[in-house]
C-alpha cells in the first residue's frame, strides 16, 4: 500500500481534486444559476408588470385632447355603497389606481380606476375626467370578469357613450344593454362613484338634485298597484315639499299618489336615481291584478328565469285567508346544480305552504334555490301585507 | 551579416538576469491581470451584493470562478506531466516544473473572458482544451502555435454557450433587472439591430463613460477599459509587452469603425469609441495579442501582426455573425504569426530592397483589400437611422 500510495499517491490526490472541484463547483455554479434564475423571473414580471403600466398610461393619455404624461397617486378613499341590478344586493366600490394627468406642468384632467362589480366582481375601469369640463370623457376597461358572451354585446357604439358625461347633472344615468344590464350597472356605479372622488378632491361639487327621498313603500292598492309598483315619499323644491309619488317596478315616475304638484323632470330622473340606489324596497315581487268580485289575486315573482312566476290565489270571503290551493306557473330550474328536489314548482309550492301553514310570512328559504326562494319570499310579504291592508288588521 | 557579440565569456542574456527572465514575466503579467481580476469581482460579486441583487453566497463566486480557472488548468498540466512523464513523482518536481510553465495562466485567462454565469464543469471543459489540447499537444509552454486560452474559449463558444445562456449569461444579478438592456450586451445589441444610433448602442447602458469604467455587461473580466489601461501601462512599463501592439491594434479598429459609420451615416466620433470600448477587443489587444509564444517575434512582425488583428477584428465583429470577433482573429492571425515573423524578420533586415519590396507589397495589399472588403460588406449591413417605435393606442 506504501509503495503503491508513493507511486501513485500524487496522482491520485490531483484526480481527487479534480473531482472535488468538479462537484463541488457543480453544486456551486447550481446554487448560483439558480440564484440567477429567480432574480431573472421576478425582474421579467416587473418588466413586463411596467410596460403594461407604460401601455395603460398611454390609453389613459390618449383619451385626453392634450395630455403629455401621467402621475400616479393614492385617491383619497371615500365609502359609498351602491344597489346592483337585479336585486343582487348592495356593492361598494373601490379605486384601484389614480393618476393625474398632465399637459406639460400643467394638470388637465384624472383618471381613476375604479373596481366596480357587473355580473361578477373584477370589473375594473379607468373613468378619464377633464378639468376643463367637469366631464368624463372616456373609459377604458382594464380588467373584467364577466360573461363573454354577455359583456360581448356592449359594443363600441355603447362605450361611446361615456366619451363627454357632465358630472354636474343632475342625475346620471347610463343607457343599459337588455342583455347585459348587470355589466351596464357596474359600468353606471363606477363613473358614479368616480364622481363621488372626484367631488372629493377638487372643488367640483355634485349638484343637489333638489328632491330627498324619505321612505318608500309597496302600492297595496288594487287600482293602481299594477303599474304603479312603489310609493315613494319625497320632499322637493326649494320649500321642500312634502309628496307622494306613484313609481314603477323600474322605478320611473308614474304620477302622483297625493294631490300636490308633479314633479318636475329633472325631479323626476333624480328620484328614479335616488329609489333605484336607495335600497329600501325590493322589485323581485309584484302584484298583477286582483278581481274583487272573484277575489282572486295575480301575482309574479322574478326568479332565476327572464319569465316570472305567476301565481294566482283566491281569497276567502272574509278576506283573511285563502281559499283553495293556490296555482303556480313556474318554469324554474333554480339557480343552483346542487339542488336535488322535485322541478317546479316544488320550491314556489313550499315556501308559500309554509305561510298558508301559520300565517307567518317569514319562511324559510329552500337550499339550493335561493334566488327564486328570494323572489317568493318577497311575495308572500306583499301577499301577507295586501291581506292586511284589505282587512285593516295589523 | 552576422552580428557577433565583442568582448570576454563568459556572455549573460538578459534573460538570465534576477530582475528578468520569463519567470519574472509572468509575474509581471499576472500581477498586471490584478486591476482586471479586481474589478470583475467588483462589480460582478460586491456591487451586485450591495445593491441587494446577490446573496452573500453568490458574491463569491467571480473570484472563485477565475482563480478555479488557474487551479484547473494546473490540475490538467500536472496530471499530464504525472503521466507522461517518469521522474515527475514527488509534490516538489511536480511543482517545479508546473512552474516552469506557467500552468495557470490558461485557465485564469479563460475564466476571465467568459460569461459570470459559466458553470464550473464547462469551464474545466474549457480548460481542458485549452491546457491539453491548444498547449500540451503541441509541446507545452513555447510550442504553442494557438493562444491556449481562446482556443478553450473558442471550443466553449462553439459548443457549450446555450449551455451558459441557460445557466444566466453574461449579465449579472444587478444588470438583468434593466430594462432598458433587455438581457443584451452592448456588442450583441448592435448584432442584432444593425442600427448606428447612440440611443440603440451606448444609452441603454448608461453612457460612454460606464463602457469606459466596466459598469456594462459583457464577459466576466473584460468590460473596464479602465482597468485594461492600468494594466496596460503596468506592463509597458515593466516591459512584458510592446506597448505599440495593443496601440496599432486598437488604433486599426477604431479607425476602421468610424470608416464604418461614416459609409453608414452616422458620423460620430462616439462609434469607433464604443467599438473599441465593447466587447473584449481591449483585453485582447493587450494579453492576446501580445502574447509572446504565439505572435511574432520581431518588432516588425508585431506590428503587421497588429494591423492584421484590427482589420480582422472588423471584418469578423460587423460582417460576421457572431458579434464579438477578437477571439476569432486572435486564433486566426496566430496560423500566420510565423510566416509574418520570417517575412517582416527579412524587411527588418533587409529593408526596402528589390528583394523585399513584393513581400511589403503583398501584406499591404492583403490589408488594405481586406479592410476594404470589410467596410464595402458593412457599409450596406449597418443603418445610421432608427424606426420609431409604435404607439400602444390600447390593449385586450
Amino acid at each position: 500500500m506504501k509503495v503503491f500510495l508513493s507511486k501513485n499517491g500524487l496522482l491520485i490526490g490531483l484526480i481527487a481534486i479534480f473531482i472535488g472541484i468538479f462537484a463541488i463547483g457543480g453544486f456551486y455554479s447550481r446554487y448560483v444559476a439558480d440564484q440567477h434564475a429567480v432574480l431573472v423571473l421576478k425582474a421579467q414580471q416587473e418588466q413586463q408588470e411596467a410596460r403594461q403600466e407604460a401601455t395603460r398610461v398611454a390609453t389613459y393619455l390618449a383619451l385626453f385632447s392634450e395630455a403629455t404624461r401621467a402621475e400616479k397617486y393614492i385617491a383619497t378613499t371615500v365609502t359609498k355603497t351602491y344597489n346592483l341590478s337585479g336585486n343582487r344586493g348592495v356593492f361598494s366600490p373601490a379605486i384601484i389606481d389614480s393618476y393625474h394627468i398632465y399637459n406639460g406642468d400643467m394638470e388637465v384632467g384624472v383618471v381613476y380606476v375604479v373596481g366596480s362589480k357587473g355580473h361578477n366582481e373584477g370589473l375594473n375601469i379607468a373613468y378619464a375626467i377633464d378639468f376643463a369640463t367637469d366631464a368624463c370623457i372616456g373609459v377604458v376597461v382594464v380588467a373584467q370578469a364577466e360573461t363573454p358572451a354577455i359583456y360581448g354585446t356592449l359594443d363600441a357604439a355603447w362605450f361611446n357613450q361615456f366619451d363627454n358625461i357632465l358630472l354636474d347633472a343632475s342625475s346620471i344615468e347610463i343607457d343599459a344593454v337588455a342583455e347585459a344590464t348587470e355589466s351596464s350597472k357596474g359600468f353606471e356605479i363606477g363613473l358614479l362613484y368616480a364622481r363621488e372622488v372626484y367631488a372629493v378632491e377638487s372643488d367640483f361639487e355634485i349638484p343637489a338634485n333638489g328632491i330627498s327621498l324619505v321612505s318608500m313603500t309597496y302600492n297595496y292598492n288594487p287600482a293602481s298597484f299594477a303599474t304603479a309598483v312603489f310609493i315613494a315619499n319625497v320632499t322637493h323644491g326649494s320649500e321642500g315639499i312634502t309628496a307622494s309619488v306613484y313609481l314603477s317596478r323600474t322605478y320611473d315616475y308614474i304620477g302622483m299618489a297625493d294631490d300636490s304638484a308633479a314633479l318636475t323632470i329633472d325631479e323626476q330622473t333624480a328620484l328614479k336615481t335616488l329609489a333605484a340606489a336607495s335600497g329600501l324596497v325590493s322589485n323581485k315581487s309584484w302584484f298583477v291584478s286582483y278581481n274583487a268580485d272573484t277575489r282572486v289575486l295575480v301575482m309574479n315573482a322574478k326568479g332565476f328565469k327572464a319569465t316570472p312566476i305567476v301565481v294566482t290565489i283566491t281569497l276567502n270571503t272574509t278576506l283573511d285567508g285563502i281559499e283553495g290551493i293556490p296555482i303556480i306557473t313556474s318554469t324554474e330550474t333554480y339557480d343552483n346544480g346542487d339542488y336535488d328536489g322535485g322541478p317546479a314548482p316544488e320550491v314556489e309550492y313550499n315556501l308559500l305552504n309554509q305561510y298558508l301553514a301559520d300565517g307567518n310570512f317569514v319562511v324559510d328559504g329552500v337550499a339550493d334555490a335561493t334566488i327564486t326562494s328570494n323572489a317568493m319570499k318577497q311575495l308572500i310579504y306583499l301577499l301577507d301585507h295586501f291581506i292586511i291592508t284589505l282587512t285593516g288588521d295589523e | 551579416m552576422a552580428r557577433f557579440a565583442n568582448g570576454k565569456a563568459p556572455f549573460l542574456r538578459k534573460a538570465d538576469e534576477k530582475t528578468y527572465g520569463t519567470q519574472v514575466i509572468m509575474r509581471d503579467f499576472l500581477i498586471g491581470l490584478l486591476p482586471l481580476i479586481g474589478f470583475a469581482w467588483y462589480k460582478n460579486g460586491i456591487k451586485v451584493y450591495i445593491e441587494g441583487n446577490a446573496t452573500f453566497l453568490e458574491m463569491f463566486y467571480p473570484i472563485i470562478f477565475i482563480i478555479l480557472g488557474g487551479i484547473i488548468s494546473m490540475i490538467i498540466e500536472g496530471l499530464f506531466f504525472i503521466i507522461t512523464d517518469k521522474e515527475i513523482r514527488s509534490f516538489k518536481s511536480l511543482m517545479n516544473r508546473l512552474s516552469l510553465s506557467y500552468a495557470m495562466i490558461p485557465g485564469i485567462l479563460l475564466a476571465m473572458i467568459l460569461p459570470l454565469y459559466t458553470p464550473i464543469w464547462v469551464l474545466i471543459f474549457g480548460c481542458i482544451m485549452a491546457t491539453l489540447v491548444a498547449k500540451l499537444l503541441f509541446g507545452g509552454f513555447g510550442y504553442n502555435i494557438f493562444n491556449p486560452a481562446l482556443i478553450g474559449y473558442a471550443a466553449i463558444a462553439f459548443t457549450l454557450m446555450g449551455v451558459i445562456n441557460r445557466a444566466g449569461g453574461a449579465l449579472n444579478g444587478s444588470e438583468v433587472l434593466v430594462d432598458a438592456i433587455a438581457g443584451a450586451t452592448p456588442l450583441s445589441t448592435l448584432s442584432t439591430t444593425n442600427i448606428l444610433s447612440y440611443q440603440t448602442l451606448v444609452a441603454p447602458y448608461g453612457s460612454l463613460w460606464n463602457f469606459f469604467i466596466g459598469t456594462i455587461p459583457g464577459a466576466l473580466a473584460e468590460t473596464s477599459a479602465l482597468a485594461c489601461i492600468i494594466s496596460f501601462v503596468w506592463l509597458s512599463a515593466r516591459k512584458v509587452i510592446k506597448w505599440f501592439v495593443p496601440v496599432i491594434y486598437i488604433g486599426t479598429v477604431f479607425i476602421l469603425s468610424w470608416l464604418i459609420g461614416i459609409i453608414s451615416g452616422q458620423t460620430g466620433i462616439w462609434f469607433p469609441t464604443y467599438s473599441i470600448l465593447s466587447g473584449g477587443l481591449m483585453f485582447g489587444a493587450i494579453f492576446m495579442a501580445t502574447e509572446p509564444v504565439t505572435t511574432p517575434k520581431n518588432p516588425l512582425g508585431k506590428m503587421v501582426f497588429a494591423l492584421f488583428l484590427g482589420v480582422f477584428t472588423v471584418l469578423f465583429r460587423f460582417v460576421g455573425q457572431y458579434p464579438e470577433g477578437v477571439a476569432t482573429s486572435i486564433i486566426f492571425m496566430n496560423i500566420f504569426s510565423m510566416p509574418i515573423d520570417k517575412w517582416t524578420g527579412v524587411i527588418r533586415t533587409e529593408g526596402v530592397t528589390k528583394k523585399t519590396i513584393i513581400k511589403i507589397v503583398i501584406l499591404v495589399i492583403l490589408i488594405i483589400a481586406i479592410a476594404a472588403y470589410a467596410l464595402f460588406k458593412a457599409s450596406s449591413i449597418y443603418t445610421a437611422t432608427i424606426e420609431l417605435p409604435l404607439i400602444m393606442r390600447g390593449w385586450n
